[in-house]
């Protein structure tokens, strides 16, 4: 039985991270962001998607990571809105590689060992690479985007 | 049947058509409005209800409808008075049906309990005086309609008989058939056609055919009809009288196999048409939502084919473009008026409910609605439509005094309850006003402390203003008894949240003696509203021009510094001016400024441009964004850009 997942596989400076499939809507080339004044930091601002006023947010800072030059292939990732309580957001991620099928045997929990200042948010680490070659392996980081976007609505509550 | 549910939400809707139609019109007669016309409509309505339950089954409710229908004959031909009682009656009827339509909705087939009594009481009441006179068959009274002689007598006018001829080679010889017979019922009514119009309507025919028509639009007016495409007119006899005519004309005709349409009901199906060319089409919301959406995207992907253009600098492409251009700002026009519905949608129920409340307190209440044409966003509609059904229940139950109470205050036995609606700047007003026996607010103090909503001491130091704010309070009813009409559970606290829920307020104006006036303001949310387009700091954003007083030019040495302020003299007044660094970053030395105000307090901040004015759809923010202090929304101009509007009242 290799039960398996889809995720999206993007990156965010040097990592790569991934998401799961169903919550992604689409997949948006860059486009110029409207910033909207004294809106919260990790909204980058708000673009017209095909008439829909979509807010763009900020991935890197609500992870805490540090601001990249990389901006050639950044790209947006909509988010399904259901995913956000019927908001249109979609997330900014310096670029989307591919749709990754993983198994079970793949992944590995966070709390085995593993601390980090995101924990709540990740959902797990999958490992990935090919199996012979212990060097070609490499990690991607499985985030729960839900929980990252829906912790922005209940900490809005509470100011 | 594949498509049944579809069928059965068009049957619902377009009932739920016709059964407001009805209840208006019931309405309409009993004050006394134009009684034939009220009629008309009445017998029109039932008749097409009649007709589609029966098509889709629903037994029960065709049956009402029918007598309904024979009742309102009666009352057409003028053999029955309409009284109060026939009146009540009727809308219990009308109250049957709307519940059958309910159950229907929500895929039950409706109970026909109810509907049997009442259709006994219906037919009881068409026979009773009846005596002597013939009893009418139901089917015959339904279809008898105005008697044929009365609308001749009516109108004189003279009569043709057309021979026409249609294009053999034609292959939709029924449409050409039926287009011409509409086309001219616009001008005249039709009393024959030969073949008869059903067969003329399937295409069942061959060769020329003949169509007797009384008209006044003259011999001219038919040749331009009768000569349209594919269609050529063979023969158009001179004006004849009528009586003559008819026996002429008809005797052709083959009598045995046609005679499904006598003369009357042809009559009345031109008159159909024409009632119905008014209506409306529905359209689901969540499709125009899916168009509004459509045609912001062409206006983005416009924006993008100018930007090709430039550089290519095509003469004829740019004016192909230009072409387009124009087509989509009035398409974007038209779909934001859409959009929009006048408040009478909801309004048009509450006659009915003051009505009904009042007959059943036993007070008199004259209710009058002004400004139902004012247009609210359609997503705002239903919301308000329970909290005013409230106010306005409450203001004749609670507000309004017995008849007796009034005379005895000197007041005329009559209440008056006030609805009106107007826009005033950005906002939607609304207004319920009456002149009932208002709030006392010692009385308020009194439950305010009993219901444990207020301390003694509190209660005993609180202002009217604080006294009147404990309506909107969960749990608070100054009603003695709880009536089956207001007492209902839910109280003003529910009112008060759902107008909120719509960002709205609600405000109350009490005056013992005098009466009540709540004050209902909706914002400009979703509405189009008129905006001023501004760059600020290089950022483009939108000021409501109902903010804005002015637009100044200045000198750099005019601005003075006091403290961390700075204020400007413009024209002998001194005004704080703001630069809004905070949200735009700081900007590069303007003498533009722009004058704006809010609640009488005026201020003005530097701008780098302005770029003039234009209507928009304002979309709130959405929650992730959070309260942004000075934002109101967000709106997409007419090239595409998203465009922060500035909240006034929040910004400085």
């Amino acid at each position: 039985m290799a039960a398996s997942v889809d995720v999206v596989e993007f990156q965010l400076g040097e990592e790569h991270y991934a998401l799961d499939i169903q919550i992604a809507r689409e997949i948006v080339e860059m486009m110029p962001i409207t910033p909207l004044p004294r809106a919260p930091e990790y909204l980058t601002g708000i673009i017209n998607l095909r008439g829909e006023i979509t807010n763009i947010i900020d991935l890197r800072n609500l992870l805490g990571l540090p601001e990249s030059d990389e901006a050639e292939n950044r790209k947006i990732v909509v988010l399904m809105p259901d995913v956000t309580n019927g908001s249109n957001v979609g997330i900014i991620v310096d670029d989307v590689h591919s749709v990754v099928s993983v198994r079970n045997d793949q992944i590995e929990r966070i709390s085995d060992g593993i601390t980090s200042s995101i924990s709540s948010y990740v959902k797990a680490i999958i490992k990935i690479g090919d199996e012979e070659d212990e060097k070609a392996k490499t990690l991607i980081i499985w985030l729960d985007v839900q929980k990252v976007i829906g912790d922005l609505g209940s900490d809005l509550g509470n100011h | 049947m594949f498509d049944e549910e579809g069928y059965r939400k068009l049957f619902v809707e377009e009932s739920r058509e016709n059964h407001e139609n009805i209840v208006n019109n019931l309405l309409a007669l009993e004050n006394g409005d134009d009684q034939q016309a009220a009629i008309d409509e009445i017998f029109r309505s039932a008749h097409t209800l009649k007709g589609m339950s029966a098509s889709m089954g629903f037994d029960a409710m065709e049956h009402l409808c029918h007598s309904m229908e024979d009742v309102f004959s009666l009352i057409r031909s003028g053999r029955r008075e309409v009284t109060a009682t026939l009146t009540d009656l009727l809308l219990t009827c009308t109250d049957a049906i709307e519940a059958m339509l309910d159950a229907i909705e929500a895929g039950e087939t409706p109970s026909g309990e109810q509907s049997a009594s009442l259709v006994q009481e219906l037919q009881a009441f068409a026979e009773e005086e009846e005596g002597s006179a013939q009893e009418t068959p139901p089917a015959a009274a339904a279809s008898a309609g105005v008697p044929p002689e009365q609308a001749e007598e009516a109108e004189e006018r003279p009569l043709y008989t057309l021979t026409v001829g249609v294009d053999p080679s034609s292959t939709m010889k029924d449409v050409r058939a039926m287009l011409l017979l509409q086309n001219l019922e616009e001008i005249g009514t039709i009393h024959s056609t030969t073949p008869s119009r059903e067969l003329l309507e399937d295409g069942k025919f061959d060769g020329p055919f003949e169509i007797l028509i009384e008209s006044e639009a003259g011999e001219d007016a038919l040749r331009t009809i009768a000569s349209g495409t594919e269609l050529s007119l063979l023969a158009l006899s001179t004006p004849q009288s009528l009586p003559a005519a008819s026996e002429e004309v008809r005797a052709p005709e083959p009598a045995p196999s046609e005679p499904q349409i006598p003369p009357p009901q042809v009559q009345r199906a031109a008159k159909t048409e024409k009632s119905r060319e008014i209506k409306n089409i529905r359209v689901d919301i969540q499709r125009l939502d899916r168009m509004m959406n459509l045609v912001e995207d062409l206006v983005i992907n416009r924006g993008r084919l100018e930007q090709i253009a430039k550089k290519h600098g095509i003469k004829e492409f740019d004016e192909a473009l230009s072409m387009v251009g124009r087509s989509v700002s009035d398409l974007q026009n038209l779909m934001m008026g859409i959009r929009m519905m006048p408040l009478e949608r909801i309004f048009n129920r509450l006659p009915r409910v003051v009505r009904d409340v009042a007959n059943h307190d036993g007070k008199e209440v004259e209710f009058s609605i002004e400004g139902g044409e004012t247009e609210l966003d359609r997503s705002m509609m239903d919301g308000l439509s329970d909290p005013l059904l409230h106010i306005i229940r409450n203001a004749v139950n609670h507000g309004i005094e017995t008849p007796e109470i009034r005379n005895a205050s000197g007041k005329s036995p009559k209440g008056s309850l006030r609805l009106t609606a107007r826009r005033d700047k950005d906002n939607v007003i609304i207004e319920i006003e009456d002149d009932g026996a208002g709030i006392d607010p010692e009385r308020l103090r009194k439950k305010g402390v009993e219901k444990g909503l207020m301390t003694p001491e509190a209660a005993a130091n609180a202002t009217k203003d604080e006294l009147v704010g404990l309506l909107f309070e969960p749990g608070f009813s100054t009603a003695e008894t709880i009536t089956d009409i207001s007492g209902r559970g839910v109280g003003l606290d529910v009112v008060k949240k759902t107008i909120e829920s719509l960002k709205g307020s609600i405000k109350v104006e009490t005056e013992v003696g005098r009466g009540t006036k709540f004050e209902l303001v909706l914002p400009p949310t979703m509405a189009i509203i008129d905006v001023m387009m501004v760059h600020i700091n290089g950022m483009r954003c939108a000021i409501p021009v109902s903010n804005v007083v002015e637009v100044a030019q200045t000198r750099l040495e005019a601005i003075h510094r006091i403290g961390n302020s700075e204020a400007i003299l413009l024209r002998d007044q001194t005004l704080p001016m703001h630069r809004l660094d905070d949200m735009f970053g700081r900007a590069e030395k303007s003498d533009t400024l722009v004058v704006l105000q809010n609640d009488g307090r005026r201020c003005c901040i530097v701008v780098d441009s302005v770029d003039g004015q234009q209507e928009v759809v304002v979309k709130p923010l959405s929650s992730i964004a959070g309260n942004c202090r000075g934002i109101s929304g967000i709106t997409i101009p007419g090239d595409g850009d998203v465009v922060p509007v500035l909240d006034v009242n929040t910004m400085i």
